[in-house]
């Protein structure tokens, strides 16, 4: 049936644009239908053979992704044409030489069809169909498309079946088929009759819901749908969605029918499948799958944001003395610790490979001192004021506890240290013997108290063969300083 | 949500608001931490957590290993402190000078000490020792050495009722003296 859809996409890419683009269309063909009603049938043959040349011409031209159904649509067209019913269908296209009556006609023709298939199924739906059937003349022909629509016997019942209870998929299917069975190779009237079906969708009545019903068999012979007819499928339900009023009880049945037969329909076209259930769920919010999944969502949506937060938790736990514990501090926690890990790193390497150089050095200077030679010691001494590979140490941290906060900052052997701590007794005697102990010279010092916390800023100078670094003096600070801060020692 | 939005505009859109900037600060975070850590496995907001911890891990233990290294080299420390005890010495012969101190009250709790002196090493720890024994509390000091000298200004508070300010300066040239000479 895709094939048959495929055939008439080119000329309204998209069929409910088809629909819009109508009138157009029909305008001009309706004059040529007009003229060839009005013309011998031996001409009307002659334009049936080049019309359906032309048709094949378009399928060849058409996107060679739709290559295939074009060859599709040429067998079908072939095996149409060979059809008893085309001739039929001429003669009755000759019969009716104004379109408008034709097109009125086509209806009919479409719902008395229905109408016969369904009292074959003898379903309930005939009484209504019977009402219609009274109110509209059968027309003469209606055999004719019996015939038709019976031309593959094998399928029709059980699709008859399965379409008799969902009337939703058979909306979308019935498009297809239906151009195909009236494949009358004449595109004219091909376009003119899916023009037709479109114009007739917006009823709401079971009437276009019958109408749809019938084309089934077709359905499985053709090839997946082309992704421009997904729009269609997409656009349809909304008509759909009236339907339900004048047939609502079949609807659940037939979701049952559809479970059951549900290969026949998954391997005709599974999205249409899908959709439907799609649109089922939606009409009913309470049924079940729905829900499941959503519980299901919520528990792994749940535990991935468990494990996140918990690996944000780790993250924080490795940064010493944390301030804060929401998610962006700990980040940016997070941040400054591996930027002063890499810069504490790059320090303690350049200090390692210095140590190692000077005691090179050492074992130079004390071979070269038990020869007593003053001229290689005092290049030794010109090579020792050398940076160590052209390499600038550099490095500062921030520590920080509850009362104490340490920034220390090395510029080569300059140390700046910036202290602030809540006062207290000698506070500046202990700092001064941590900087002795550091064995960190002392350049200068600034500093006092401003309300109730000391602020000093002390400038000073590693000794030279001292290998202290950042960290060790802050940490040292913060440790010899929060000890007193808990102890509260007497003066002396 | 939009309907809502719409019924109570201004604090939802606040809230919104909010909750927007929140995430974008953390987002902005992660990705600057992302940049940070060279091997970024997966783009996910999780892996970035992950292969920071790990990165991090790896510097701390590289650190602690560095920081082994220069202790197990540290252990010729002691005689280069010979070398450098005669250093000091070299730097005091360099410059000689007198010590000076200028005791100067500001007010009945305030005092301001001025003090030139030799720059020694422990000399500052010192000096800090000898205002705690007098029980003078630094609120200010300005410490600048120069070439072996070292020049404090320092304003204390103390109980200055027991003490004249002439005692202060006794008490500390003594100290001071007395540690120098040490």
């Amino acid at each position: 049936m895709y094939g048959g859809c495929d055939y008439f996409d080119p000329h309204d890419v998209n069929p409910i644009q088809g629909r819009i683009d109508g009138q157009p269309q029909t305008a001009i063909n309706c004059p040529e239908v007009a003229a060839m009603g009005g013309s011998s049938s031996n001409n009307l043959e002659d334009n049936l053979r080049l019309s359906n040349v032309s048709l094949e011409d378009l399928s060849k031209t058409n996107p060679p992704s739709e290559g295939s159904m074009g060859i599709d649509l040429q067998q079908q067209l072939r095996f149409d044409l060979e059809q008893e019913y085309n001739s039929h269908l001429l003669q009755y296209m000759l019969q009716d030489s104004h379109p408008q009556l034709e097109h009125r006609n086509w209806e009919q023709d479409m719902q008395e069809m229905d109408i016969h298939q369904q009292q074959q199924m003898e379903q309930q739906q005939q009484q209504q169909m019977e009402q219609q059937q009274q109110q509209m003349p059968l027309p003469h022909d209606l055999q004719c498309f019996n015939s038709a629509a019976h031309l593959n016997p094998p399928y029709t019942t059980p699709d008859l079946l399965n379409l008799l209870h969902l009337p939703r998929c058979s909306v979308t299917s019935m498009l297809p088929a239906s151009s195909i069975a009236f494949n009358s190779p004449e595109r004219k009237h091909n376009n003119f009759h899916t023009l037709d079906m479109f114009s007739e969708l917006p009823m709401t009545d079971s009437t276009s819901a019958s109408t749809i019903l019938y084309d089934p068999p077709l359905q499985l012979s053709f090839p997946p749908q082309p992704p421009i007819f997904r729009d269609l499928f997409h656009s349809l339900p909304l008509h759909d969605y009236s339907l339900p009023g004048s047939r609502g009880g079949p609807y659940l049945g037939g979701v049952d029918d559809r479970d059951g037969n549900g290969g026949v329909f998954q391997e005709g076209d599974g999205r249409q499948f899908d959709n439907s259930l799609l649109d089922f769920r939606r009409e009913m919010p309470g049924l079940g799958k729905g829900e499941a999944r959503g519980t299901n969502q919520f528990a792994t949506e749940r535990q991935r944001r468990e494990q996140l937060s918990e690996k944000f938790k780790a993250l924080g736990s490795l940064v010493p003395n944390p301030a804060k514990t929401d998610r962006a501090s700990v980040v940016s926690d997070a941040i400054d610790y591996i930027k002063e890990l890499q810069r504490s790193i790059n320090e303690l390497k350049i200090l390692v490979e210095k140590k190692r150089c000077t005691r090179e050095r050492r074992k130079r200077m004390k071979v070269e001192d038990d020869a007593s030679n003053e001229i290689e010691s005092s290049s030794v001494t010109a090579d020792r004021e050398q940076p160590f590979n052209g390499s600038l140490r550099s490095s500062w941290l921030l520590r920080k506890s509850k009362e104490t906060m340490v920034d220390v900052r090395i510029i080569e052997d300059e140390v700046y240290i910036k202290l602030t701590q809540r006062k207290k007794a000698s506070f500046l005697l202990l700092v001064a013997k941590i900087l002795d102990e550091l064995q960190l010279e002392l350049l200068q010092v600034a500093g006092g108290n401003i309300g109730d916390y000391y602020i000093f800023m002390f400038n000073t100078k590693i000794g030279e063969d001292s290998s202290v670094y950042a960290s060790a003096i802050a940490n040292k600070m913060i440790e010899v300083l929060d000890r007193q801060h808990l102890t509260f020692p007497a003066k002396l | 949500m939009e309907e809502s939005n719409q019924q109570q505009p201004v604090y939802k859109s606040k809230n919104l608001m909010a909750e927007r900037t929140r995430r974008t600060k953390i987002n902005q975070r992660l990705y600057a931490l992302r940049a940070l850590v060279p091997n970024i496995t997966k783009m996910s907001k999780a892996t970035i957590l992950d292969d920071a911890f790990d990165y991090i891990e790896d510097l701390k233990k590289q650190v602690k290993e560095l920081e082994d290294e220069l202790v197990e080299m540290g252990d010729e420390r002691e005689e280069k402190q010979e070398s450098e005890a005669s250093k000091w010495e070299m730097a005091q012969e360099v410059q000689k000078c007198e010590l000076d101190v200028v005791v100067t009250p500001v007010d009945a709790k305030t005092l301001e000490i001025k003090i030139v002196c030799e720059k020694k090493e422990g000399g500052f720890s010192k000096l800090m020792a000898a205002l705690g024994h007098l029980g003078l509390e630094v609120t200010s000091i300005n410490v600048t050495s120069f070439r072996g000298v070292a020049l404090n200004t320092i304003c204390v508070e103390g109980e200055l009722e027991m003490l004249k300010p002439i005692q202060v300066k006794e008490l500390l040239i003594e100290m001071v003296k007395e540690h120098l000479t040490i």
